[in-house]
């Protein structure tokens, strides 16, 4: 027998609720973690790159034409690679609003009675109602489109 | 020499954006937010703007509706450098008074061509 076995309902909804809401934290957590090193990462990254640009500028003058044409390609697509820390961090920061909002939406069960004195079936469909609003208020937050799947560039369109 | 105002609240994107520009002969100014690029908007006219859409406080739609309502900015070109790329939004984009989009991540090149275009330049 479980812990959840032999409960009034509206407790075995609270248990689920605080054991959902332990992992979802942790998640959040693990995702606030990755943020901070991407940060740290990108930061080392784009003075590296100015450093080589820098270096490389000095040396321009005395440099063949052939090997500024070889180089500048490979720096431009250093540029382009370099801008994943801006896509990342909406992304991260999106999945952190998301899972914030679907503790909302579970938390919300710990609103149930605790025992089986009121009518359940009414509550529950309460419950339902107020979920399906939450998740509905979570979705249209974040409709913006971000469908980057790789770092080639993107379109350009003058109107 | 042409300036450029880029506004974006990723600093490592506006730095990105500065190298580029500055490569290609630009003077580039970096704003973190759209109520930042306004206020410098309003000190200094800019040759082009380059905005991004998500940011705090004043996003890129409404930062544009903004600059456009500002007599010296009637006809400044006015790019959207963003990772939306949805119509809909290019749609409020455009009727916001956007010159072009562009979806990031952006290729250096291509950024330099699209700016000297809406600055005839070439």
């Amino acid at each position: 027998m479980n812990k959840f076995d032999e409960l009034p309902i509206g407790a075995e909804f609270s248990l689920f609720s605080q054991s959902v809401d332990t992992h979802v934290v942790a998640a959040v957590a693990d995702l606030r973690q990755i943020s901070l090193i991407l940060d740290e990462a990108v930061i080392t990254l784009n003075n590296s790159f100015f450093s080589i640009h820098d270096g490389l500028e000095a040396y321009r003058d005395s440099c063949d034409d052939l090997v500024v044409d070889q180089v500048t390609p490979s720096m431009n697509k250093a540029v382009t690679a370099l801008q994943f820390h801006d896509l990342t961090s909406q992304l991260l920061s999106r999945v952190v609003n998301r899972l914030d909002g679907l503790r909302d939406i579970v938390g919300y069960t710990q609103h149930l009675p605790s025992d089986n004195s009121e009518n359940i079936a009414e509550r529950l469909t309460k419950l339902d109602r107020r979920m399906l609003e939450l998740s509905d208020v979570l979705h249209n937050k974040f409709s913006q489109s971000l469908n980057q799947q790789h770092m080639e560039s993107g379109d350009v369109e003058l109107f | 020499m042409k300036t450029v105002l880029a506004v974006d609240d990723s600093r490592s994107l506006r730095q990105m954006v500065t190298f580029s520009l500055k490569t290609a002969g630009y003077q580039v100014t970096e704003a973190e937010d759209g109520v930042e690029g306004l206020a410098l908007a309003k000190k200094q006219v800019f040759d082009v703007v380059l905005t991004d859409q998500n940011m705090p406080r004043m996003d890129g739609i409404a930062f544009i509706e903004s600059l456009r309502a500002l007599p010296s900015y009637e006809k400044t070109p006015i790019l959207m450098l963003t990772t939306e790329a949805g119509d809909d939004m290019k749609a409020k984009g455009r009727a916001a008074g956007a010159t072009g989009w562009l979806v990031k991540p952006f290729d250096p090149e291509r950024l330099i061509a699209v700016i000297n275009k809406v600055t005839h330049r070439v």
